[in-house]
């Protein structure tokens, strides 16, 4: 799951953040350029990722379960619409190319969520916040206030989902069933008028803590230690395999 | 005629880091015609129950039965959740209350019977069901949220923490009307106030982590607590009689009020 | 520290305090008594700044409120703990959550970790360290918000409502914890509707309707509710007095009193 950090002394924990954020990227612009062999390989590295941080392989597909309907309606477009060679007859025909661009690019998505849950799980929001302020720092105090929103917004998504479930459950116990524009209505109201009141409270809770912009992140800094210049090593090797293997691909 | 909860476990985010047992082995009887009190902090477990019985999510393990059948929401148990004013949205309060019950397939007809005759039983004005719910004060909305719930004729009635951030005037209101209609409703009062819990009902549990700690009788309780040497378990006035009678003064730890308590002591200091 | 003067303030839907005068001395106990909707909380969130007078003002430790260059003073000055233990932990982990604040008072890296041993261990919640703040119980979150406040060292701590939603034994723990630090020299204003938890402060308000309706000891002020009948007073000093005892606020001297009575007899 997207979001949620837990402590631990794993090689993923240890990395410095701003080695995690850095190759985070890396792997998402590797990913946006791999074709499916080569997402395969990336598929494989995600799994011992999961291992090397602790991550039980349970929770990390559960990350995905939010957005398997999404997923399932991106590649039955891709199946169905995508010229080329018919699976079946019929009016409208699944066609081989159908499956491999839709498969490639929901497992391009699958991917990016894995590599995100695997990197919030091993890094702590403040750290994640140190490693942003870092890179954003050629911005001046635009990257820094950046840095720090989008820390704070990471933190507010868990709650969100609770709060979505609790108004779902209330709406449930009045006879609503969350059907059509009216079941939209009944649940975005409240929850808005909730998280408003959530983020009132957080804003509060914020000042009276003597937040300010020009505050720092620098409890959680760390020097680059030799598992970061490892940890860089091996993407580097493994963005020469993947661009090398798509190279293959496309000739 | 009863809820029978039946080794009832519910976990979050199961196998995980951050794992979380809020019920453990729950084992609850809940009979009709009382207000049953439950107690217990936050994160004690007490919402998620409510959920539960409320047939709102399925539990891990156990079982939960309403008269022999599963609970059903809006059928067989009604719930009034903590803040409730926080889920109306519609533009006037009566398309809010009448929604869910024109849901459940009943008449135009009927659902205007029912909610008139309910503001009726609460003492609301009728003006308000024209109003904006945005627009009304939280007592009002809070007792109106109780109507809603109360439209729909359950048989048990599951109210979470009813009176929190209600103004002493609103909050007395809702406790008169709960004790007025438990003749007819199995009432479930959960709050964390044990002070409170023990004024409305009879028969209580108290929940701590996940497990029940106390099930029974109120002065069944009085007598538990005192017996496991918790002082702060009880409410201030029983732990004053509680002190009183370890000192060997001859008082009943089972007072209703100050007065009783006054006159007790009273009493005891002239037969010394 | 802190003044209040002829303080007036107002939401849209009506004036919420009127004419309040306030003052909290270096190191004192004060206590804030008012039912849901009397403008409690509207008054703890004053003294801090995070609302503003409408009339008349708020001053701590001579700064002005409304003097928004030197706000990050009075917040230095003042930690503030609200009353829902879900909804003020900033960081995912206790520790995370108490070096938030000590980052924004730019402690250096020592420090920092000197003061988190500290007051992990002045409150017991040292194998808390490094848990994520959501899988505590709910007694257990507010003592962490306690220590994050705490750690920052502010000279007065404002409470608002700090246990009426925890259990009776946090709810123990966490008041003796309070008187604590009071005696440790912080200034504390302690915000209720429940006369038990202000058995202990030094001076005791009592806002009904918008306005200051009764000030002094809690032995005077509680002495004028009971006449009044307006509100409650601890069991203890309510028994002592049906009594014709001395009035006492605890339960503890309520007994040695009735002791004492019973041998006198």
């Amino acid at each position: 799951m997207i979001g949620i950090y837990s402590h631990g002394r794993s090689y993923m924990h240890l990395l410095d953040p701003r080695t995690k954020l850095a190759l985070m990227v890396g792997m998402g612009l590797l990913i946006y350029s791999a074709q499916l062999p080569a997402l395969t390989v990336l598929l494989a590295l995600v799994l011992l990722l999961s291992r090397a941080s602790g991550l039980p392989y349970t929770r990390l597909v559960q990350g995905l379960r939010p957005v398997l309907v999404f997923f399932s309606v991106i590649f039955l477009a891709h199946l169905l619409f995508t010229p080329g060679k018919p699976l079946i007859e019929g009016l409208v025909v699944p066609t081989v190319e159908g499956v491999t661009t839709g498969s490639v690019l929901v497992l391009r998505f699958i991917l990016l969520i894995l590599y995100t849950s695997i990197m919030t799980y091993s890094t702590s929001p403040s750290g994640l916040n140190y490693a942003l302020t870092f890179f954003l720092r050629p911005f001046g105090t635009f990257g820094t206030d950046l840095a720090f929103m989008t820390g704070t917004a990471m933190t507010l998504i868990p709650g969100l989902f609770r709060e979505k479930d609790t108004i779902t459950k209330a709406q449930a116990a009045r006879g609503y069933k969350p059907r059509g524009m009216k079941g939209f209505t009944a649940l975005v109201v409240p929850l808005m008028n909730r998280s408003l009141k959530r983020v009132d409270e957080l804003s509060d809770a914020l000042e009276s803590r003597c937040f300010h912009s020009k505050r720092r992140y620098y409890y959680y800094r760390q020097t680059l230690a030799n598992r970061d210049y490892v940890a860089v090593g091996i993407y580097v090797v493994l963005a020469g395999v993947v661009l090398f293997v798509r190279f293959e691909a496309r000739f | 005629m009863s809820i029978e909860i039946r080794q009832l476990t519910h976990i979050y985010d199961a196998s995980t880091p951050w794992e979380t047992i809020a019920l453990d082995r729950i084992d609850l009887t809940i009979s009709k015609g009382t207000v049953f009190g439950l107690v217990g902090g936050i994160g004690s477990g007490k919402s998620t129950l409510a959920s539960l019985m409320a047939g709102l999510g399925t539990p891990a393990h156990g079982s939960i039965t309403i008269d022999g059948e599963p609970p059903d929401p809006g059928r067989n148990v009604g719930i009034l959740f903590q803040q409730p004013e926080d889920f109306f949205f519609e533009k006037t309060l009566f398309e809010d209350m009448a929604s869910g019950l024109l849901h459940l397939g009943l008449t135009e007809e009927e659902v205007h019977k029912r909610i008139h005759s309910t503001l009726d039983l609460l003492g609301l004005d009728h003006q308000i069901l024209d109003r904006s719910p945005f627009h009304l004060n939280r007592g009002t909305l809070r007792l109106a949220a109780f109507a809603t719930v109360l439209t729909m004729r359950p048989g048990y009635l599951i109210l979470d923490e009813p009176t929190a951030s209600l103004d002493p005037k609103s909050r007395k209101r809702l406790v008169e009307v709960i004790k007025r209609i438990s003749g007819d409703i199995a009432i479930i009062y959960i709050s964390h106030r044990l002070q409170e819990v023990v004024a409305v009902s009879e028969y209580l549990a108290v929940l701590e982590q996940g497990k029940v700690a106390f099930t029974g009788t109120v002065p069944g309780y009085l007598d538990w607590a005192t017996g496991q040497d918790a002082w702060e378990y009880l409410p201030v006035l029983n732990q004053v009689m509680y002190g009183l009678q370890r000192l060997g003064f001859d008082v009943d730890l089972n007072v209703a009020c100050l007065e009783d308590a006054v006159e007790q002591i009273r009493l005891s200091l002239e037969r010394t | 520290m802190i003044e209040l003067k002829d303080v007036y303030f107002s939401y849209p839907s009506g004036a919420v305090l009127e004419g309040i005068d306030l003052t909290v001395k270096k190191g004192e106990y004060v206590g804030i008594m008012g039912h849901n909707g009397s403008g409690k909380t509207t008054l703890a969130r004053l003294i801090t700044g995070l609302l503003l007078p409408g009339k008349g003002y708020v001053r701590v430790n001579k700064i002005f409120t409304t003097d928004s260059e030197r706000l990050l003073d009075i917040r230095r000055s003042t930690g503030m703990v609200f009353q829902d233990p879900d909804a003020q932990a900033i960081g995912e982990t206790v520790e995370e959550d108490m070096v938030f604040g000590l980052e924004n008072l730019g402690l250096p890296v020592p420090e920092i970790d000197t003061r988190i041993e500290k007051y992990l261990d002045l409150l017991g919640i040292r194998e808390l360290r490094h848990r994520n703040i959501r899988t505590l119980s709910g007694g257990q979150k507010q003592l962490v918000n306690l220590a994050a406040v705490m750690v920052m060292e502010p000279e007065c701590i404002i409470l608002d409502e700090p246990v009426s939603m925890v259990d009776a034994r946090c709810r123990k723990m966490i008041l003796q914890h309070i008187a604590r630090l009071n005696h440790e020299g912080t200034a504390i204003v302690h915000i209720t509707h429940d006369p038990e938890e202000l058995i202990r402060c030094h001076r005791l308000i009592v806002l009904s309707r918008c306005r200051v309706t009764n000030q002094g000891t809690p032995h005077e002020v509680f002495g004028q509710l009971l006449d009044e009948k307006k509100m409650d007073v601890p069991a203890p000093y309510a028994i002592s007095r049906k009594l014709g005892l001395s009035p006492v606020l605890t339960i503890k001297a309520l007994l040695e009193e009735l002791c004492r009575s019973r041998s006198g007899n």
